[in-house]
Parts: C-alpha cells; sequence; structure tokens
C-alpha cells in the first residue's frame, strides 16, 4: 500500500471539504426548484473576483504592505502577511455576493420562466445560460482598465496579482512545524465544511426559518396557504446556497492554480463534475448527504486513487473523475436517491446479525 | 340581506391557459357551512383554488369581506383569516405533528397558539396523544383530523374544506362531519366542497352543484337533498 504523507492528506481533506460545500449547495437549490444549477461553481468564481479586489482595495486604501516574515507563534511558525481584518472583509463579501448572485439567478430567470410553465429541461438549460452570463461578465471586469491599474498599483504592496491569471496563494496564511507545513485556506475548508454542517443542521432544526425552509420544500401549496411566502423562503434558501459557494470562492483565490473566468485549469470548471458527483451520491434530496457525498468523492478523488498508483502507475491520478463518475453511476443503479436514503441502522444491524452468524 | 363574507362574480379560472371554471357567481354567507357538490372532475376542487389564490383567474373577480382580493397572493390570503384544507398533501409528513400544529401558528403569540392548541386537542384529543409521532405515520383519519386543526389554529374567518372525508371508512368520515357541524356551530364560516354528497348535504346550511365548471343549482342544502331529479342526475343519490 503506498504511503500517503500528511501533506498529501492534507490537500485531499481541503479538496473533500471544497467539494462538501459546494454539493450542499446544488442541493438546496435542487430541492427548492427541482433543478440541477450548473451556474452554482461559477457563483464562487464570481465572490473569488469580489473577494480579490476587495483585498487590493484594502491594501491601496489603508498602504497595507504585505508582510511575508515567519513568526513564532505557539511553537509554530507562522506567516499571515496580511491583517486579519483584510482577510474577513474580503471573505464576508465573498460570502455575501456569493448569495446575491444566487438570489439574481433565482428572482431573474428561475422564477419567471417557472411562472412561465417551463419544464425542468428549459431550466436547466437555463441555467447553463446563466453560467455563459457571469463567465462573460467576468471576462470584461477582469480587462477593465480600472483593475488593470488597480493591480498595477499593489503590485509594491502586496506582490504580483493580476486579475487575468488571479492567483494570490502568496497572500495566504501559512503555519509550519517540523517538516509539516499547511496552507490556512486548508485548514479554512475544513472549518468551512464543519460550519456549514453545523449551522445548517441548527437553521432547519431550532429556527422558524428553518422550519419555514423545510415545508415549503416538501409542500409548497401547503405551506402556502399557512401564509408563508414560499417565492421568499426559496429566495433565502437560494441565498444561503449562493453564499456557501461564495465561502468556496473565497479559498479559490489561494489556490496554487492560475484562475481565470473560464479554463480546464480553473478550479471551478475541475470540479464541478465532482460536485454533481457530490450531490447526487450523498442524495440530491438530503442537505446531510450532500455534505457527507462531496466528502466521499473528494476522498476518493485525492486520497484513494493515489492508493492504487503502485498497481496502476502514476498516470492513475488522472483518472480521478473516472472513479467519481463510477460512484454515480452505482449509486444511480442501486441506490438512485443517494446514500442518504439508505436505512444505515438496518444495515449495521444486518452486518452485526450475520457476523454474529459466522 | 347582510353582506356576504365571500362572493364571486363571473369568474372565469384554471391553471394557466386551462379554463375550468366558467362564469361563477357565488356567495357565501358568514357564519354558514357552504357545502358545494358535484361529480368527479365538476372543478370543486378548482373553486377552492380559485377562492385562495392557487388557480389563474382569466376574469371576474373574487370579494372577501367586501375587498376585491383577484390578485392577492395566496399566502396573504392566509394572513387576512382564511384558510385551506387541501384534499392531498394536506400535512407535512416529514414533520412531527406537533411541529406541523407549531408551522399554522409561526405567526401567532405563544400564549395565544398554546390556548388554541388547547381548544383543538378537545375536538381531536388523539393529537394530543400523537404530538411527537411522524404525521406520515398518521392513520387516514387522523391525517385529516391535523388537516383540519392546522387550518382551526389560524383562527379562521373563512375556512376551505376539499374533500376531508376523502378514503376514509364510513365511521371516521361521519366523526370529521360531526367535527365539521361542531366547527359551524362555533360560528365558522365554512366552504366544503364534498363527494361524498348526502353526509355534506346533512350537515351543511347552503349548497351549490356544480357539473363541468358551471353551477346547475344553488339552495337550502336540506332542499338539494331532497331534489330528487337533480340528486339522481349529478350525486347518484337515491331520495
Amino acid at each position: 500500500m503506498a504511503a500517503i504523507d500528511i501533506q498529501s492528506t492534507f490537500q485531499a481533506l481541503y479538496y473533500a471539504s471544497l467539494l462538501s460545500i459546494l454539493s450542499v449547495g446544488i442541493t438546496l437549490s435542487y430541492m427548492t426548484t427541482k433543478v440541477f444549477n450548473f451556474a452554482h461553481v461559477r457563483f464562487a468564481m464570481v465572490a473569488s473576483y469580489v473577494a480579490a479586489t476587495i483585498i487590493l482595495l484594502l491594501a491601496k486604501a489603508f498602504n497595507i504592505h504585505g508582510d511575508f516574515a515567519w513568526h513564532n507563534m505557539a511553537g509554530m511558525q507562522v506567516r499571515i502577511p496580511l491583517p486579519w481584518w483584510v482577510y474577513a472583509v474580503a471573505l464576508i463579501s465573498a460570502f455575501i455576493v456569493g448569495g446575491l448572485v444566487a438570489v439574481i439567478q433565482y428572482y431573474l430567470v428561475l422564477r419567471p420562466l417557472q411562472k412561465r410553465g417551463a419544464g425542468s429541461m428549459a431550466l436547466m438549460i437555463s441555467t447553463l445560460g446563466f453560467d455563459f452570463i457571469l463567465i462573460a461578465i467576468l471576462f470584461i471586469y477582469m480587462t477593465l482598465p480600472q483593475i488593470r491599474r488597480l493591480t498595477v498599483k499593489t503590485v509594491s504592496l502586496v506582490g504580483r496579482v493580476a486579475f487575468d491569471s488571479l492567483r494570490m496563494d502568496s497572500l495566504d496564511i501559512v503555519i509550519s512545524s517540523g517538516s509539516v507545513t499547511i496552507r490556512g485556506a486548508v485548514i479554512l475548508a475544513m472549518i468551512f465544511a464543519l460550519a456549514t454542517i453545523i449551522g445548517l443542521y441548527l437553521l432547519l432544526t431550532r429556527t422558524k426559518l428553518g422550519v419555514m425552509m423545510r415545508s415549503s420544500i416538501e409542500n409548497p401549496n401547503l405551506a402556502l396557504v399557512l401564509g408563508i411566502n414560499v417565492d421568499r423562503v426559496f429566495a433565502i434558501t437560494w441565498f444561503i446556497a449562493g453564499a456557501i459557494a461564495g465561502l468556496a470562492g473565497y479559498l479559490f483565490i489561494f489556490a496554487t492554480v492560475y484562475l481565470t473566468p473560464v479554463s480546464p485549469t480553473t478550479p471551478s470548471d475541475q470540479i464541478i463534475v465532482s460536485v454533481f458527483a457530490g450531490s447526487i451520491v450523498g442524495g440530491i434530496n438530503s442537505v446531510p448527504g450532500s455534505i457527507g457525498g462531496g466528502f466521499l468523492i473528494g476522498l476518493i478523488e485525492k486520497f484513494f486513487v493515489p492508493l492504487l498508483s503502485p498497481v496502476f502507475g502514476p498516470g492513475i491520478v488522472k483518472y480521478d473523475k473516472v472513479f467519481s463518475m463510477l460512484a454515480v453511476a452505482l449509486t444511480l443503479l442501486f441506490i438512485p436517491e443517494g446514500l442518504a436514503s439508505v436505512n444505515w441502522k438496518r444495515v449495521f444491524r444486518l452486518g452485526g446479525a450475520k457476523g454474529k452468524e459466522s | 340581506m347582510p353582506e356576504p363574507m365571500l362572493s364571486l362574480q363571473k369568474v372565469n379560472s384554471g391553471y394557466g391557459k386551462f379554463h375550468i371554471l366558467f362564469d361563477i357567481d357565488l356567495e357565501v354567507p358568514k357564519g354558514k357551512i357552504t357545502v358545494v357538490v358535484g361529480p368527479n372532475g365538476a372543478g370543486k376542487t378548482t373553486l377552492l383554488n380559485t377562492i385562495f389564490g392557487l388557480a389563474t383567474i382569466h376574469s371576474g373577480k373574487v370579494i372577501y369581506k367586501g375587498r376585491d382580493i383577484t390578485h392577492v397572493p395566496a399566502y396573504k390570503r392566509a394572513k387576512m383569516g382564511m384558510a385551506y384544507t387541501l384534499q392531498l398533501f394536506n400535512i407535512f409528513s416529514t414533520l412531527t405533528v406537533k411541529e406541523n400544529l407549531l408551522l399554522a401558528t409561526y405567526d401567532i403569540p405563544e400564549d395565544e397558539a398554546k390556548k388554541r392548541m388547547e381548544e383543538v386537542f378537545q375536538l381531536f384529543p388523539r393529537l394530543k396523544e400523537r404530538l411527537f409521532q411522524r404525521a406520515g405515520t398518521l392513520s387516514g383519519g387522523e391525517r385529516q383530523m391535523l388537516a383540519i386543526a392546522i387550518s382551526m389554529l389560524r383562527k379562521p374567518e373563512l375556512m376551505l374544506l376539499d374533500e376531508p372525508t376523502a378514503g376514509l371508512a364510513p365511521k371516521l368520515a361521519k366523526e370529521v362531519f360531526e367535527a365539521i357541524r361542531h366547527l359551524g356551530d362555533q360560528g365558522y364560516t365554512i366552504i366544503l366542497a364534498e363527494q361524498n354528497a348526502k353526509g355534506a348535504l346533512e350537515i351543511g346550511d347552503e349548497a351549490v352543484l356544480i357539473a363541468s365548471g358551471r353551477i346547475v343549482a344553488r339552495g337550502k342544502a336540506q332542499e338539494l337533498l331532497q331534489d330528487k331529479d337533480l340528486s339522481r342526475k349529478y350525486l347518484g343519490l337515491e331520495v
């Protein structure tokens, strides 16, 4: 069995966390409108550009110079290039913008089409159309003279950053201890995934809004006759889905690959297939299912597939998406409602009973 | 003559482009049970959906308590004192009985909500016993009781009930009809659409007979029940 070093393990956990927070958004939007939203991951890209712009604007406005020195904190070497509040403002902006773009799609595209009686196929195609519009807007945005000037002016402050190859990994927080070096984005991804699980659980089960969301999703007509503004509840659900994608977008800017609005190397284009896979494998109608499904697909691609390299050669890792698709195919064949629909208590009871028999 | 609680004036409605109801004129008096009967596919549910804003109104007016509500969205009608018990999917089956009841009182002060719940439990004591049970696991009769309880908790001025006895055993259906009559005696204004014409007309005050999307007869419920010709022709009843 191939040894997986700690660095690769963290990388796999980062990727799995990213997939799980994006998959849950796909599920939330599917549960309300019954449509697979192909633009969902692009919400993250929009949030990336906004967060990057905010960082540069703040750096320029407050003349913030990147601090790339290592500091000793609690026995570890830590590098924090920017003040905490800059990261926080960028993160909040990404969260809000991701949510707002989702609400715009809901009110301007999906709701009007639904009112005209559009079927699920038409709605799905419309999400692709909205995705193309977002790509076009991002291309226009990154080539705006004002944006170019902003990046030129901030080079001396925070290092080389250009919007045609959005990459700010040099500005990421880095923690180093012994031979292990962990990037802040990796830790944040896991925190975001955990916060999403806890946050959504509390929202859906402990708040009035959550119960209204669940009831509107289960039976919109009955919710309407109880006086619930189902349209608004769905819009809030879309906001939450988009805002969670915004969290992923914030993480994208610290990725170690160059970003453009659309390209084979852009994270959003690389992972959209895996995000859908996570949502389907976990259960397209289950919030906890999709979180688990996203995490599972992430681990399959970045943790288990590399384990196969001693047998099939290192080239196997290029085919990690094949394994995700295989997981989707098997799920649809045997448990179409996803892993969340399985009665695990019964499965484990049966397993236990068989174990005793043998 | 006192102003009716609700009136429909030359209403044509349906779903999207589909036209189902034609030139409906209807007046619902306050504090009475108005029964809507008719054969399958006559348009009874569409009539209730039209009143509550769940159908498309092509022309005509819906007047509620003297106000034109033709274009008021459904959720706002609920806040104006209307409640609607749907024929199908009329409870949240994945939620518990308690959660269903709480949802019906989400916009009501807590003390008032508790008071109303106690009133509901007096009428349907079985619901109190099933409070923490998933609504989807209730029996057919209990489900209908919960559905009516949800409407009752809204303390509506106008209550729409769509076939509350559908699929129930005769004994349970009788219990549900008795509960509805009890509500009528308490002063609720009720529009009851029923397939079980005999049972509904027996407890009703006023009645309309609807067929092929048009009102073909109206009058006192007892009179309609006694009308041999109409009963035989439209309701399959032998008087």
